[in-house]
């Protein structure tokens, strides 16, 4: 079995197993998807993450009549499409082909976004559930202090203490350990992967990783994960060797894609852009998960970092180093309207960002998951200005 | 600024306003103005809410030209980008940032918050070059809590003469306190109140609503409510009762008390938790007020608004309570629509 076909299977056997839980009578939970996820790991528990549901249905096309069953409850249409599409799940689980569980229990960590703690709060209120909630807050300086480690220290213990009375299960701190280096394996090897693309002669399209996501988001804390990362870095490996000694023809731009993938759109994305010879070598996005740290503290902090919960030196930063590292020759700035956390920082972060390396950065408008915020004929052409001042830089 | 006093702007929704106070300094409310956005559309896209927008807009104008420092609090995903969109569009007025911890329930809330606290405690001092102690800490303290006792007592004051303080005038008493001295702000008020008290209210046979919201200080729209004889006999709005609802204890640490007010505070659509759920808390003011409805000012592109609103509908709905809901926008010239909505609103209850 091919690496890609592996991560699929397992994407499919990890919904499946969640769905077989439950109806054993097993408890699940959802949890959102930076929430450390080495603790329900080491508890062995059952969760989904509704992020990466929502996404799916995005790309399953069936996102706009979630949306629209939520908004006839009363959630603005302006609200988080991921949330807004789950709340519609929630409401209505005919109105889509892959089904997941409901919950019995929620983990919600606040490094992501305000918005996904009132998300959390609805489904505490409406489903009559446990919520434990790991608060992660923003942080307006470039490191984390002494203070904000000891408040998410705490927490961690507390949402332990709370998950073994909720589950039953008990936490066994050596099974941390075993997931803390476990989830570690999975990201730098997710980072490998990523790093395949710094190679100006690449087989590997990097919108491709945003199909692999699903397992490095919900999966990144076990050791089928590992070793189908270790497959699919072996054969990407292989096929860029065998690719550069055929000289095969070099992609004509490398560009940094910046903010959430728009899943609505990832097939139109990635067909346009290798259409005009562009490669998308980096994303902040999919770089998110790549979570690398060595000890316990390293990894909360690690968790401090992730992209929505850093101040915009930091995040220009980010972008920098990616832009740097992978050689790009270009930005492309998704601004979804749905997610005001990511888009609000961004106009100042661009102009710094041209300021510092000379390179052509374009926007375009969409939405993490209602398609109804995309516009093809926008984005093409501001895909097609984006070329032409590529090739003219 | 007339009496050489520093002077440092507050955007919503809780900032820790006593330690300014107790630094020698002036609290200065900044919720946004109604004018057009034109030079902050460089910072946010269209999509986030009119008061920050409107800030930005004043600030980069130079409307606030010689004020000492700005604090922003991280209460919503546009406030936090508010915090680093000021630092490159506003350069020359520092910002001072207010995190507040949100999982209140955690045995590590008070610390951090604490902390955070003491740095803004230690920077207000350099900009003001006047200690905090002990002694101005706690005068700052009882002359917030004097304020909040005030303003709480004139609120139910107001709903008792519909007629002689009318949702404008009740506005313009709760707008004053965010542009001057507290405790001047104290005393006006409390002469209103001794004033109130002395005449009879006069007979009102309109439409008694609470308000809900973050802002409700539209003029037009105010008017429009007194037009169709609609009174506020109290309310839920971010920046008038929220302001006024949760006290500071005495205790020997200040810093403590402040902290313990942020984390005693509840039903409030940026604040995680508390001790009551805001479809609650609107319900049963309604029923102790006796009032006929409820008006939600919804503030456009306020996602923790937002998120409130199918429960406090639900809510509403099923103990029978009408309810209104006007979407505002700082920039929104023209309240024809909500006039109308505000007139069928009103009929319907009187009939």
């Amino acid at each position: 079995m091919k690496a890609k076909e592996r991560i699929s299977l397992l994407v499919k056997q990890y919904y499946e197993s969640a769905n077989n839980a439950k109806a054993r009578g097993e408890k699940v939970g959802w949890v959102t998807s930076n929430f450390p996820q080495e603790i329900i790991e080491a508890m062995d528990l059952y969760v989904i993450y509704p992020e990466n549901h929502s996404a799916t249905i995005a790309v399953n096309g069936e996102d706009v009549c979630c949306c629209k069953e939520a908004e006839a409850v009363g959630f603005s249409n302006d609200l988080c499409s991921y949330a807004k599409i789950n709340l519609g799940y929630c409401l209505n689980s005919n109105l889509v082909a892959e089904k997941i569980p409901m919950p019995d229990y929620l983990l919600c960590c606040s490094n992501i976004c305000h918005q996904l703690m009132k998300w959390y709060k609805y489904l505490e209120r409406t489903l009559n559930i446990p919520l434990i909630l790991i608060d992660i807050p923003y942080n307006t300086d470039y490191f984390t202090d002494n203070t904000r480690l000891q408040y998410i220290k705490i927490q961690f213990n507390e949402a332990i203490q709370k998950l073994e009375g909720i589950t039953g299960h008990k936490f066994n701190e050596n099974r941390l350990k075993e997931v803390m280096q476990i989830s570690n394996y999975s990201g730098r090897l997710w980072n490998k992967i990523s790093d395949l693309l710094i190679e100006q002669t690449t087989a590997l399209r990097g919108t491709d990783l945003f199909n692999y996501m699903g397992i490095i988001v919900c999966q990144r804390g076990k050791i089928t994960t590992v070793e189908a990362l270790q497959q699919l870095y072996d054969e990407m490996s292989n096929k860029n060797e065998k690719y550069k000694k055929k000289k095969k023809e070099e992609w004509d731009y490398r560009i940094l894609y910046e903010g959430i993938c728009c899943w609505p759109a990832l097939i139109k994305l990635s067909v346009s852009l290798a259409r005009y010879g562009i490669n998308m070598v980096g994303a902040i996005y999919t770089n998110a998960y790549g979570i690398e740290y060595q000890t316990f503290d390293e990894m909360l902090l690690a968790y401090t970092y992730v992209p929505n919960a850093v101040n915009l030196e930091r995040a220009k930063d980010m972008r920098v180093s990616e832009i740097k590292k992978k050689k790009c020759d270009g930005m492309l700035v998704h601004m979804s309207r749905s997610c005001k956390i990511w888009s609000g920082i961004m106009y100042e972060m661009i102009r710094q960002i041209e300021r510092e390396e000379s390179i052509p950065v374009v926007t375009f408008d969409g939405d993490q998951a209602d398609k109804q915020c995309f516009s093809e004929a926008q984005f093409d052409t501001r895909l097609q200005g984006f070329y032409e001042l590529m090739k003219e830089n | 600024m007339n009496q050489g006093k520093k002077v440092i702007g507050c955007f919503p929704l809780y900032t820790p306003e006593p330690l300014i106070y107790a630094a020698g300094m002036i609290p200065f409310g900044m919720w946004g103005a109604e004018m057009e956005v034109k030079v902050a559309k460089n910072y946010f896209p269209a999509y986030v809410c009119g008061i920050i927008q409107t800030d930005f807009e004043l600030a980069m104008r130079g409307v606030f030209n010689g004020i000492s420092g700005v604090m922003i609090t991280t209460l919503c995903d546009s406030l936090k980008c508010a915090t680093q969109n000021w630092k490159y569009a506003v350069p020359d007025i520092e910002i001072i940032p207010m995190v507040h911890p949100q999982n209140r329930e955690s045995g590590g809330a008070f610390s951090f918050l604490y902390e955070q606290y003491k740095t803004v405690a230690e920077r207000l001092e350099t900009i003001s070059g006047k200690k905090i102690t002990k002694e101005s800490l706690r005068e700052a303290i009882n002359i917030y809590n004097e304020h909040n006792e005030v303003m709480r007592c004139f609120l139910e004051m107001a709903g008792k003469y519909p007629k002689e303080i009318s949702p404008l005038k009740r506005n313009y008493v709760i707008k004053s306190g965010y542009f001057m001295d507290k405790k001047e702000h104290t005393e006006l008020v409390r002469q209103v109140i001794k004033d109130l008290k002395g005449i009879v209210p006069k007979r009102f046979s309109g439409v008694r609503v609470v308000t809900t919201g973050i802002i409700a200080d539209s003029e037009d729209l105010l008017k429009v409510f007194e037009e169709n004889k609609i009174t506020i006999v109290a309310d839920d709005v971010a920046h008038e009762s929220r302001q006024f609802r949760v006290d500071i204890l005495h205790e020997n640490d200040g810093i403590a008390a402040l902290v313990r007010q942020y984390l005693n505070m509840y039903a409030c659509s940026t604040v995680i938790g508390g001790k009551i759920n805001r479809e609650e808390y609107i319900s049963n003011l309604v029923k102790q007020t006796n009032a006929d409805g409820v008006i939600m000012v919804m503030t456009k592109f306020c996602d923790p608004e937002e998120y409130d609103y199918p429960l406090i509908k639900e809510k509403l709905d099923k103990n029978g309570i009408p309810m209104l809901t006007i979407e505002v926008d700082k920039q929104i010239e023209n309240y024809e629509q909500a006039a109308t909505a505000v007139q069928t609103f009103q009929e319907m209850i009187r009939l």
